[in-house]
């Protein structure tokens, strides 16, 4: 069966959005760098034919996409690279020290995600948010495997430390009354 | 913290990955049979769950709905007179620009449209929290009380209008007793932003994705309020008392918690 560029890029599209979401943390850049993604990727003259490959090679376009967005902005991105390593990543993740499960809902993590270096928001994207294996995003970052695994433990450890410090409490909701 | 481990099969890297299930089944074999004699690896193995699960839930990825037509490639002109001739004709009939008929919505009220939108389906197992913010000193927005019109505020949470931390600020979600759901957002204006000004303005519902609102900024603070279904009179009620009350920073007054009163008596429950 011939590979369905089209029908492979609208599968790819909520990925390529939830990735767009880690990297800018705004919605309408991330709709328009998806956006401008499949456009291209329909539209390029050459593409991967295997599964695998093109989703690779889609992904690089987003993020090319990106880093072209931020220097027109005059914003400086650095995405490559482990110097960048903090005193986080020298700790481990405690347990319910570091957080309670029930304080953390998609906001909360969306607004810690964003306070998290580049890098470390787009391993997260590619491995949590995309779905992507070790090996894939190694692929699509042109990085060896045990970098994606030390940037990724090290971006999880930011984000614990993130949302910590968004210093959450619970308030419980009212209950309803009939009126 | 616990200091880190010299064991290389529970060392933070191997724990992430027998999370993500990158590990080779003997190696995962290994890692658990030492969670199961450890607490605190387990807790942090446990921890590390969560956090990718809440990492993957983050977005709600379903609201991008990708255009799949291929772009039109630039026509190529023949021969350069032809050129000449279409551009002399463009001129002529006055075609030269083409105006799309829907206005750009701006950053921070797609990012409350999208945040309402959250907030409004929550339910109460979701446990919305309030959470105290790390913003700039000058962001002290006013926050108002709703009790006189029967909203309740049920969730306080950061709320980011634009790129990175100089646009954060607090979305609050309000409650009321018939159905209605309303969200305020107070946040950081940039000090090139342009498109809110002191006055309270409707939005323009060619931006608002069906809902209805209304913004402001005082000073360096920009504020929106955002209801779907909410009788179109009472929102407006409690966008001008709100406006008014913001521009003093004080309380609403006794004159204006009677009319947002009278307001809800008068008006129909919200339909969304």
């Amino acid at each position: 069966m011939p590979f369905d560029r089209r029908q492979a890029v609208q599968e790819l599209a909520a990925r390529l959005y939830g990735y767009a979401m880690s990297l800018c943390a705004d919605p309408t850049l991330a709709e328009d760098l998806a956006q401008e993604t499949v456009t291209r990727a329909i539209a390029a003259r050459r593409a991967p034919t295997d599964d695998a490959a093109f989703r690779a090679w889609a992904f690089r376009i987003l993020r090319n996409a990106w880093i072209d967005h931020m220097r027109r902005e005059g914003r400086l991105v650095i995405l490559d690279g482990d110097d960048m390593a903090d005193a986080i990543d020298n700790h481990r993740i405690d347990g319910p020290a570091i957080f309670d499960d029930s304080l953390v809902n998609a906001l909360t993590v969306r607004f810690a995600l964003a306070r998290l270096k580049p890098a470390h928001r787009e391993i997260i994207g590619l491995v949590d948010v995309a779905g992507f294996s070790y090996a894939e995003a190694a692929d699509i970052l042109v990085i060896p495997v045990g970098t994606v695994m030390s940037r990724l433990s090290s971006a999880r450890a930011g984000l614990a430390k993130a949302i910590v410090d968004a210093n959450i409490v619970p308030m419980p909701l009212r209950a309803r009354r009939k009126s | 913290m616990p200091p880190p481990t010299s064991d290389p099969m529970t060392d933070r890297e191997t724990l992430n990955a027998y999370v993500d299930g990158e590990l080779d089944p003997a190696q995962a074999a290994e890692v658990a049979e030492r969670i199961s004699r450890n607490p605190a690896l387990a807790r942090e193995v446990a921890t590390l769950t969560r956090l990718k699960g809440a990492a993957s839930a983050a977005f709600d990825t379903s609201v991008f709905v990708p255009i799949l037509t291929e772009p039109a490639r630039p026509r190529r002109w023949r021969t350069a007179s032809a050129a000449a001739a279409a551009i002399v004709l463009l001129v002529a009939t006055g075609l030269a620009v083409w105006q799309e008929d829907r206005p750009a919505s701006p950053v921070w009220l797609n990012a409350a449209l999208l945040q309402h939108d959250t907030m409004a389906k929550a339910t109460a197992t979701d446990r919305l929290q309030p959470a105290a913010l790390a913003v700039a000193s000058n962001f002290q927005p006013f926050i108002p009380d709703l009790a006189a019109a029967r909203l309740q505020p049920v969730a306080a949470v950061p709320f980011l209008a634009g790129n990175g931390a100089a646009t954060a600020g607090i979305a609050i979600h309000f409650r009321g007793t018939r159905g209605c759901k309303l969200s305020y957002f107070a946040f950081m204006l940039g000090t090139d932003e342009t498109t809110l000004g002191e006055a309270l303005a409707l939005l323009d519902p060619r931006t608002t994705q069906g809902h209805e609102g209304h913004a402001w900024r005082v000073g360096e603070i920009g504020y929106v309020l955002l209801a779907r279904g909410m009788d179109t009179g009472r929102l407006s009620t409690l966008a001008e008392m709100i406006h008014a009350a913001s521009r003093k920073h004080r309380p609403l007054d006794e004159a204006a918690r009677s009319q947002l009163a009278q307001n809800r008596a008068a008006s129909r429950p919200c339909v969304a």
